[in-house]
């Protein structure tokens, strides 16, 4: 059977790739825009209806804890540097490394869930009392969810890891969380200043 | 050792095939069939939305009628929309989508099968969330739109708005799962030669359309969050009494809004482009110029939502901006329009039935878009807005502009889902039909605008004048519907009663025509390589054409390419059949239910859907899933 | 009773630029779409029966300048009435007559009627009526759209074009009527069960009649002479009516329901949905819900030789 000389052979690729070459490399990056434009309505949301009151926040409600915001913002830029690592053990493919960070991971990451569930219990309003209450509690709850999703993820991964069977392209999935952990902390920065450091200077 | 360059038939199916029975039909995750389950339920939720509009047209047929009352009325009116809108028109692209980009890239099956599997259950359990609001005093009441104060639990007490706020989480799910997975298989599974310019048009559409879904869907996703917040725990987003605003609403609204008209066109015009091609058998003149118009519309389309907005009392020189970018956006439009005809100008028309719907395409469309651009003018727009010339406007881009192209999609890509011709007599009278029931239906409707005719209006006095034309419109749209029976009976015995058809009945130019009719599980014998923008027209033999070897036939292997030129760079394994896709669906239904009563719902929802989705993503003992 | 309610017919200087903009409009749309029917004709009809891989450098050439031409005009076409557009939108704001006399007028909305208001700067600082607009003929008015529940739209085709009525927003809309009549203004934006009879009549009147309209309107309802009127009087205090409505001159006072001190004066009822004659109101009376389903008046039982008594009173609120 003759081939045209054009006939491309597949065997010698590699099955296995990280960023642009894997599949759920894409699929990450896809939900980081979904839900930052998510976190992007929410904020806007947020400024519109500030210039709507006149007093925002309206008068007799306090503003968020400071203090106790910036620790939680503090944390969370904290917790990047298990991150970056997992990162690099991911991309070495040291199983034993990545069970190590995940492990670490894990743990950081549900101290950050109970932290952010106090911030949120610590508002000083709650969510059906004024528009303002309303945007900053959905605000926060929408970013808190990304939050406990990615220590789920963290968690599950950390599973795999241990019970096995591990693949080269476990490795990559590993690696995707921890990018998708960089986005969840980046994100919150704009928003941390927003509700709670603008207010305060403007 | 190099594996076989052609797979065996019984291989293909061994490795890419769907169980038979039932669990098969549950488990599936091969495109082709998911992309028809997606057709055909946004076909039946068509039906019942068309159902409901000629019930809406008889009650209209005469003034101070009694067929409805004004409470169903007004359910009906805005489940038709929303069904229209949510449940048919999008669906029925992206379901389009789902079957005819992998044939036509050249590979064997999405990115992510399983994502798409549950997307179609979550899409299918979300309409019949929203009719059994209906049927059970509970639709939607306050429009599609569902504009607030009036879908506030103020003043809607029922468990309408909070069905139609769900029904939008269902749709913006799946959607949103259908538009990543379209954006990365078209990104990077392409088949090797076939750089960004030599990507089919219909492709580029699905691609554009999938982006734009990805944030509009977004957009309306977080707005009808906040309001099932507002109505379920007294969040005050809309409530203006608290520092809320109803106008964010309706910015919120129709910043997704208005995308989501062309999110339903887009995709028209690149079935329009393929049908050009293949009944003028010319390559499309200005390919380049169509794809960079494409691409302006999506962009230019989320800058032009406040000419919704027109008579909320914004200030006027914001409104001029939003005249402007109205007017802007019709240019990518236009050029599209040119570069057809001088397509068909230059070859040999085939008067075959999905060209008559291109011609209806130009009739209806055309005369749409200039109503449009009529509204974009402030002042025209605040005597025609809320009419029905409004209405009359946006039934001849919908049904113009994206429904005719859609009867012609399914006639022509028949042969390849069902591996039989449609009855060309057939479609000859329902292109009669529906072109004439069309016309006759929303032409007039322009007048009745004009004479004072608001929308959305139960009845009206018989001292308006309005009734002979209301009549008229009733008798067309029975007319419309008679055309809508004769497509579904024709698709329907086709199915039986069809001549054979063979790989490429139509000597068409893409990939989805050089496989068989209907194309084997695994879609093709061997991955093609391509060398040029209409590879089906390649002078070549196709035996002789270059192929990809090297893929382990039984493994569930395709390429991984780079995206801009195609260049092969990774072999990926494709997960397989499953029913947890279903079981994550039945979870995040249950959730969703849930929601309308309780909060608690989001968290049903989130641990009853986040179980079965590990479970489908875990690795399988033995090799990959 | 109906009132003219077209677009095409205007009375005001507002309505005839719009008209005038969207007569130039349709013509130039008809042209344009025939014009692209026509090249789409002319492209089947004339096709040069090119092969599928053929290439033709002077017909590539033509379509390249066809598609380019039809390009450029439908640019330039576009441009063009951009400027008309603005142009109109700028005719309209200066409209009409500068004059120091503008009336102002609070319309709210409410599901399904509509409140007018007219400000004094005199006792009794405002006049209250409900679903009649009198306005006098060349005077510019202005309205305060405002709404107690959910967003309306008030539009009179024959006026102007509309502008909502949102809650928590005050919109200013400057309207002007140059020829006589009576002008009907459905509600334009979806408010619910009955948005579909909620119309507003405007009876544009020269100056005179205006005034005397007016000076009518100042009065409170007097006490009926006769004495079915008196005892349609005592039926009206004694039923439910005055939880809702409210007649100036009497002891009620309700406000969620349209004033009736001169609601014999008024052409219509229930917002433009039934004439004002003795037999519809009573048929109203008794039953709104079956001319009205939905809207927010409960059935009265006020029958026999009340009713008559009670229609006697209201006839007299003039």
């Amino acid at each position: 059977m003759i081939r045209n000389p054009k006939t491309i052979d597949a065997s010698a690729l590699p099955t296995e790739g990280f960023g642009v070459a894997s599949p759920t490399w894409w699929g990450t990056l896809g939900f980081m825009f979904i839900e930052g434009s998510s976190l992007a309505l929410c904020a806007m949301a947020y400024a519109y209806l500030s210039r709507r009151s006149p007093l925002w926040p309206p008068s007799g409600t306090p503003l968020p804890n400071l203090a106790f915001g910036t620790v939680v913002a503090a944390g969370l830029l904290v917790s990047l540097v298990p991150a970056f690592l997992l990162n690099r053990a991911a991309k070495r493919m040291d199983r034993a490394a990545v069970l190590r960070m995940l492990l670490i991971g894990t743990a950081v990451e549900a101290l950050l869930v109970m932290l952010r569930a106090y911030e949120l219990y610590a508002l000083p309003m709650r969510w059906d009392g004024t528009a303002y209450g309303s945007t900053v509690w959905f605000t926060l709850g929408a970013h808190s969810t990304l939050l406990l999703l990615d220590f789920g993820e963290t968690l599950v991964f950390g599973v795999l890891l241990l019970l096995g069977p591990v693949e080269k392209r476990h490795f990559a999935d590993v690696a995707d969380s921890a990018m998708y952990w960089f986005f969840i902390v980046l994100i919150w920065l704009p928003l941390y200043f927003m509700l709670y450091v603008s207010p305060r200077i403007f | 050792m190099s594996a076989p360059a052609v797979v065996a038939p019984d291989t293909l199916a061994r490795t890419w095939g769907t169980r038979r029975g039932i669990v098969g039909w549950l488990s599936t995750v091969d495109h082709k069939n998911i992309g028809l389950r997606f057709i055909v339920t946004a076909l039946f939720f068509m039906a019942l939305g068309g159902v409901l509009a000629l019930t809406m047209r008889t009650q209209l047929a005469r003034p101070d009628n009694h067929l409805l009352s004004p409470q169903l009325y007004n359910q009906f009116f805005s489940v038709h929309g929303t069904t229209m809108m949510f449940l048919f028109a999008v669906p029925v692209m992206m379901g389009l989508g789902i079957y005819l980009v992998p044939l036509m890239i050249g590979t064997r099956n999405v990115v992510f099968p399983r994502l798409l599997a549950y997307a179609y259950w979550v899409y299918l359990f979300g309409g019949l969330f929203l009719y059994s609001g209906l049927l059970t005093g509970n639709g939607a009441p306050a429009g599609w739109f569902s504009y607030t104060p009036l879908s506030e639990s103020a003043f809607d007490p029922t468990k309408g708005s909070d069905i139609w706020a769900q029904t939008i989480t269902y749709t913006e799910i799946s959607m949103m799962a259908v538009a990543v997975t379209l954006i990365i298989t078209i990104l990077k599974q392409r088949a090797p030669g076939m750089s960004l310019n030599r990507v089919p048009l219909f492709v580029w559409s699905m691609l554009v359309t999938s982006f734009m879904v990805v944030f509009a869907m977004t957009t309306i996703a977080t707005a009808s969050f906040f309001l099932a917040a507002d109505r379920l725990i007294n969040t005050r987003f809309f409530v203006e009494r608290a520092g809320g605003d109803p106008l964010l609403w309706q910015h919120l609204f129709w910043l997704f809004g208005h995308p989501e008209v062309y999110i339903i066109f887009l995709p028209a015009t690149g079935i329009v482009s393929h049908l050009v091609t293949t009944f003028s058998r010319r390559p499309m003149f200005g390919y380049t110029a169509i794809v960079f118009a494409t691409i302006a519309t999506g962009i230019i389309s989320f800058g032009v939502w406040v000419h919704h907005m027109f008579a909320t009392g914004l200030p006027a020189l914001g409104l001029s901006f939003f005249t402007a970018s109205s007017l802007v956006v019709t240019i990518p439009t236009a050029i599209q329009l040119f570069c057809w005809i001088a397509t068909l100008w230059s070859g040999r028309p085939q008067w075959r039935v999905p060209l008559l719907f291109v011609l209806g395409f130009f009739f209806i469309l055309v005369r749409g878009g200039l109503t449009g651009i009529m509204l974009a003018s402030v002042p025209f727009d605040l005597q025609a807005h809320d009419t029905y010339f409004v209405v009359g406007h946006l039934h001849d881009v919908l049904i113009g502009g994206a429904v005719f192209p859609l009867m012609g999609a399914l006639l022509y890509w028949y042969p390849k889902f069902t591996g039989r011709m449609p009855s060309e007599t057939a479609g000859r009278w329902a292109f009669a039909l529906l072109f004439v029931g069309q016309n006759l239906t929303f032409f007039p409707m322009h007048v009745l605008g004009l004479h004072g005719m608001p929308r959305r209006t139960y009845t009206y006095l018989a001292s308006t004048g309005w009734g002979s034309l209301n009549q008229l419109e009733t008798i067309g749209s029975y007319v419309l519907a008679l055309g809508v029976l004769v497509t579904v009976g024709n698709l329907i015995l086709s199915a039986f009663r069809g001549r054979t058809a063979g790989a490429d009945p139509w000597g068409a130019d893409t990939l989805e025509w050089a496989t068989t009719s209907p194309p084997p599980p695994g879609n093709f014998a061997s991955l093609p390589v391509v060398e040029s923008r209409d590879p089906n027209w390649d002078q070549t033999r196709p035996e002789d054409r270059p192929i990809v070897t090297g893929l382990p036939p039984e493994r569930r292997e395709v390429l991984f390419t780079t995206a801009l030129d195609a260049v092969p760079a990774r072999r990926i394994e494709l997960p397989g059949p499953t029913v947890w896709t279903l079981a994550a669906a039945v979870g995040t239904t249950i959730g969703l239910v849930m929601l309308i009563f309780t909060p608690w719902g989001l968290v049903v929802a989130a641990l009853l859907s986040a179980a079965p989705f590990i479970a489908w993503s875990w690795p399988k003992v033995g090799g990959s899933a | 009773m109906q009132g003219a309610h077209s677009v095409l017919g205007p009375a005001s200087p507002q309505a005839a630029a719009i008209a005038h903009l969207a007569l130039l409009f349709f013509a130039l749309a008809a042209i344009v779409w025939l014009l692209v029917l026509g090249f789409l004709g002319y492209a089947l009809l004339r096709s040069r029966r090119l092969g599928e891989r053929e290439t033709d450098a002077r017909l590539t050439r033509r379509q390249i300048i066809a598609v380019s031409a039809a390009l450029g005009l439908s640019t330039i076409v576009l441009l063009a009435l951009g400027f008309v557009d603005y142009g109109t939108a700028r005719d309209i704001e200066t409209a009409h007559t500068s004059s120091s006399d503008t009336l102002h007028v609070r319309l709210i909305g409410r599901q399904w009627w509509w409140q007018v208001q007219y400000q004094q700067r005199t006792p009794p600082y405002q006049v209250v009526t409900a679903n009649e607009l009198h306005i006098p003929l060349g005077r510019p008015v202005v309205l305060t759209l405002e709404s107690a529940d959910v967003i309306h739209s008030f539009w009179a085709p024959n006026l102007h074009g509309k502008s909502d009525l949102i809650p928590s927003y005050s919109n200013a809309f400057l309207i002007q009527a140059d020829s006589p009549g009576v002008y009907r203004a459905p509600c334009a934006e979806y408010c619910g069960t009955q948005h579909a009879k909620m119309a507003l009549l405007i009876v544009a009147q020269p100056a005179d009649s205006f005034a005397a309209w007016y000076t009518n309107q100042l009065r409170d309802a007097p006490p009926p002479a006769g004495g079915a009127a008196a005892h349609g009087r005592e039926v009206f205090l004694a039923a439910a009516c005055p939880f809702c409505h409210t007649i100036r001159g009497t002891s009620s006072g309700g406000n969620v329901a349209p004033d009736l001190t001169h609601l014999a004066s008024r052409s219509t009822l229930a917002a433009g949905t039934i004439p004002n004659h003795r037999a519809d109101l009573a048929a109203w009376i008794a039953n709104p819900q079956g001319i009205k389903p939905g809207n927010q008046m409960p059935a009265n039982l006020v029958g026999g030789s009340d009713l008559n008594a009670l229609l006697d009173y209201l006839g007299t609120l003039r």
